[in-house]
């Protein structure tokens, strides 16, 4: 599993978007380029999320977005693997 | 005028069809027309530019028609400015001759930290609609068309869809840009689409944005910034119709918003090349390249900025664009820039101008401006800013973004502040912004 912290890190461009406690959305380091990138990062890995149905409110921080990417490997898996 | 009588020949033919379904309402082309011919009775008692805030609605396609007629010049603002920014630009407008038969005046980032006016006249605005059916001509369909646009009016990749859609007697669609799932919504009953690269990275985003979610569209036209192959090839394969029309155009502010427009084939995006920009042959200007720069001259490329001295009317205007490129088969492509001008959401920046603004916040003794590429040459990723703050500053990262805010346009405000005591500097002694490029 790749470290999320470090691709918010890269893609935010900013050392304070692994920290917790930072609100990505509210300041401003997680705008909607960086959500197409973050997102095509995470498809690379095959981590398929849709930015217009995810909800936003786990975008804000770093934690909720590992969370996110987590609860999609585990559906990924678990379908592969009835 | 022939892009005005366009408009007035789809209004008398179609006054109940729809023009533009806006997230503000819907309006038809006869009441479009009632709308702005009265409102060009009360523009024709005056004179002078027609400044509007540039986001998406009725009232703003109503005031730039009433320009139109009334042969008064039509300045959409970039939402949200700032108001020094603003200030900036209403004093420039104040103090400059306009040019005769101005259509419309743009201000784009000038390298000073001035905002720089670019007005387009009449004629200029004419060579770019007639060429508009000739690049969608391969589009299927007799009836009118749902043409799907989103940039705001300030940014001219909207003049594309605008003109296209209004001067072809076609319904304009706009989503509701606070509502990211809007676009895809409106995408679904599209035949046409205009939008920039990064708005289709978005949209490939959406399992939605396909053959079956999207069955009308036939045509993605794309400007406004460097189209990756690798998007290209992911369209082309998500809508594997041989059909499907993927333009990638190409053209600076200077020469009404796209000088040169080429269908992008599977075949392109496998090359490793950049893709190309433009058909020669198939432009609104003649397009040369002298010591590897792009140079534009005809009847699309405007006469010089606000408060220079304007170009002779009825010789051809030259504009060098500062854009390297090269020709091959036929084909142009851009290569890149040479100075410090960059594309970022599709907007134009110079790193001059938020330096200048920069540089004059307190407790900032230097500063500059790295735009961070992606590591695969995607585009520019987000802004940074380097500061070296003046002795005893406390450096505050929060208070240099609102400073930035307080003066530019919020898409010229860097993400990211960086304090440093000095600048890594080059064997020459200058300021060595490829180190930098690397610190994140």
């Amino acid at each position: 599993m790749s470290d999320i912290r470090a691709l918010l890190r890269e893609v935010c461009g900013d050392p304070a978007a692994g920290e917790d406690g930072v609100d990505l959305i509210e300041s401003g380091l997680l705008d909607s380029l960086a959500v197409i990138e973050l997102f095509t990062r995470l498809e690379e890995e095959g981590v398929v999320l849709i930015p217009t149905r995810v909800d936003r409110e786990k975008l804000r921080t770093a934690a909720g977005i590992e969370a996110l990417v987590a609860e999609e490997r585990r559906k990924a898996s678990s379908q592969s693997n009835p | 005028m022939k892009t005005l009588d366009a408009i007035l020949s789809s209004a008398a033919r179609h006054p109940d069809r729809p023009a533009c379904r806006f997230p503000d309402g819907e309006i038809s082309y006869g009441e479009l027309l009632r709308r702005a011919e009265e409102e060009a009775e009360g523009l024709r008692s005056g004179a002078g530019p027609v400044p509007f805030g540039g986001e998406r609605s009725i009232p703003a396609v109503v005031t730039i028609l009433a320009c139109l007629l009334s042969r008064r010049p039509y300045v959409p603002l970039t939402p949200r400015l700032p108001d020094a920014r603003r200030d900036a630009i209403f004093r420039i407008l104040a103090e400059s001759v306009l040019p005769a038969d101005t259509a419309y005046i743009l201000f784009t980032s000038g390298s000073t930290g001035e905002p720089k006016g670019v007005p387009i006249s009449r004629d200029n605005l004419d060579a770019f609609t007639a060429i508009l059916p000739r690049w969608f001509a391969d589009l299927d369909g007799d009836g009118p068309l749902t043409v799907f646009g989103a940039a705001p009016f300030s940014f001219d990749l909207s003049a594309a869809d605008l003109f296209f859609a209004l001067c072809g007697g076609h319904t304009l669609v706009s989503p509701d840009r606070a509502d990211p799932a809007d676009a895809i919504r409106l995408l679904k009953s599209a035949d046409a689409a205009i939008m920039t690269p990064t708005h289709l990275r978005l949209c490939l985003m959406d399992p939605d944005f396909s053959p079956a979610g999207c069955p009308r569209l036939g045509c993605v036209y794309l400007c406004g910034e460097t189209l990756d192959p690798a998007a290209a090839a992911k369209f082309l394969d998500r809508f594997p119709s041989p059909a499907m029309i993927l333009l990638n155009a190409y053209g600076p502010t200077e020469a009404t918003s796209a000088v040169s427009a080429v269908r992008i084939t599977r075949e392109m995006t496998r090359s490793g090349d950049p893709l190309p920009v433009g058909e020669i042959g198939n432009t609104t200007a003649d397009i040369r390249i002298e010591d590897g720069e792009i140079v534009l001259t005809g009847p699309s490329v405007f006469g010089g900025y606000l408060g220079q001295i304007p170009a002779e009317n009825g010789v051809p205007h030259t504009h060098r664009t500062g854009d390297l490129g090269s020709i091959d088969g036929g084909l142009l492509t851009c290569r890149g820039r040479a100075d410090g001008q960059f594309k970022y959401k599709g907007y134009r920046i110079e790193t001059g101008d938020v330096e200048a603004h920069l540089r004059a916040l307190p407790g900032v003794r230097d500063g500059v401006l790295i735009p961070r590429r992606t590591p695969d040459g995607r585009g520019i990723l987000s802004l940074t800013v380097y500061v070296v703050p003046e002795d005893g500053w406390d450096p505050d990262p929060a208070a240099i973004r609102s400073g930035l805010a307080a003066r530019l346009p919020d898409y010229m405000v860097p993400k990211s502040v960086r304090f440093l005591d000095r600048f890594p500097v080059t064997a020459n002694g200058k300021t060595d912004r490829k180190a930098m490029e690397s610190y994140v």
